[in-house]
């Protein structure tokens, strides 16, 4: 076993001031912003509850009544998004929420850099097995592109 | 708690009285004094208080959460053979933020070098390197309780993601951590490999922690 640097980016860890928490709304979403609003409260962290919105493929060649589905989705997210950061806001006095547009994994590494953070935290699921070889899970893809510490929560039903 | 009259403690086993369960330290716990759960704590629905001065419900949620660590029990998967316990520093700081446990795991293969050995001696040879890994193992656990008192150490023998995740599951652990900067002697496991199926398979979180020559550009050619 080879140690390269680990103990720069374990201090890095260890003085965590901000974690993004990367969400799904729709899914296990609750227990996941209790989660991170615990670990960014045990380290007086600021919390950046952050969901990508990937709109289906089929939708950039939709009549009008397609935008509008997508609009309406988009905002119905939104809402569900300002209520996760709402709870949250009991246990973090700092909490904000984003909510970008694209391929989850690539926003969410890049927000985490722009953001300058410390800990991404994201919810992991049990991939079934067609998922998995076709590489449809997330986190992986996240804690490949990321530069600071991925933790992924397991919630008990995922 | 009420205690069982003599009539009753007659026509009732002592069991059934007492639910000798136990937590996940192993301390006996009775229906009484059964510590609340420690998982995603409520937040919704919050009650007025009673009376004046006492705490209302949302007072005791905001308040646990700021008391209980969510978590408490670390597994650390390492190389005895190569790990030192300042590498580990990092982790233990971690862990000790957390105010939690850490067990770190070691699971031996044998080196395929031994799989050509032939002879009286080959496996008394293999069973002297397994007891050379282990006893290294138990020296690094010594060396880390000087400074981080609550650590141990397990010694796992088989594949290294199946031990890993038997270990967490018998251990009940919250966090498995998996330094990615550690490159795992492994005969069929890289340490992304294993990042992933812990990923997918665990039932607890699991932290990765990226090597410090992952910062810059070229971490987005590392995608699949």
């Amino acid at each position: 076993m080879k140690i390269l640097e680990s103990e720069r980016s374990g201090d890095r860890l260890v003085s965590i001031k901000k974690v993004v928490l990367a969400v799904d709304p729709t899914k296990h979403s609750e227990a996941t912003t209790r989660y991170a609003a615990q670990i960014a409260n045990w380290f007086n962290a600021s919390l950046c509850i952050a969901h990508v919105f990937s709109p289906a493929p089929w939708s950039e060649f939709g009549r009008e009544d397609a935008y509008n589905l997508i609009d309406r989705q988009r905002l119905e997210l939104r809402a569900r998004l300002d209520q996760l950061s709402e709870e949250a806001h009991q246990i973090v006095p700092e909490c904000e929420s984003v909510c970008l547009e694209g391929e989850p994994a690539e926003q969410i590494s890049a927000l985490a850099r722009d953001l300058d953070a410390d800990l991404i935290v994201i919810t992991g699921h049990h991939p079934s097995l067609l998922a998995r070889l076709f590489n449809l899970d997330t986190a992986p893809k996240i804690m490949r592109r990321a530069h600071c510490p991925v933790l992924v929560y397991h919630h008990e039903n995922t | 708690m009420r205690l069982p009259s003599d009539k009753e403690r007659e026509s009732y086993p002592i069991d059934q009285w007492f639910d000798r369960s136990s937590d996940r330290y192993g301390h006996l716990v009775t229906p009484g004094s059964r510590p609340s759960k420690i998982g995603p704590l409520q937040i919704s629905g919050f009650a007025e208080p009673d009376e004046l001065g006492k705490p209302g419900a949302h007072d005791s949620v905001i308040e646990n959460t700021a008391l209980k660590s969510p978590i408490r029990r670390i597994l650390i998967p390492i190389d005895a053979t190569q790990v030192k316990s300042a590498d580990l520093k990092p982790v233990l700081k971690v862990a000790q933020r957390f105010d939690a446990e850490v067990t770190l795991l070691h699971c031996y293969e044998i080196p395929l070098s031994f799989h050509y050995a032939v002879g009286r001696s080959a496996l008394m040879d293999v069973v002297r390197h397994r007891d050379l890994v282990r006893t290294q193992l138990l020296k690094l656990c010594a060396e880390v309780r000087m400074f981080f008192t609550k650590c141990r150490s397990e010694f796992a023998l088989g594949s290294l993601p199946v031990e890993i995740l038997c270990a967490s599951r018998r251990l009940k652990t919250d966090l498995i951590v998996v330094p990615l900067s550690v490159d795992f002697v492994s005969q069929g496991w890289t340490t992304k490999q294993l990042l992933d199926e812990l990923v997918s398979k665990a039932n607890c979180s699991v932290l990765g922690i990226p090597s410090a020559q992952k910062q810059g550009v070229d971490r987005f050619n590392l995608a699949s």
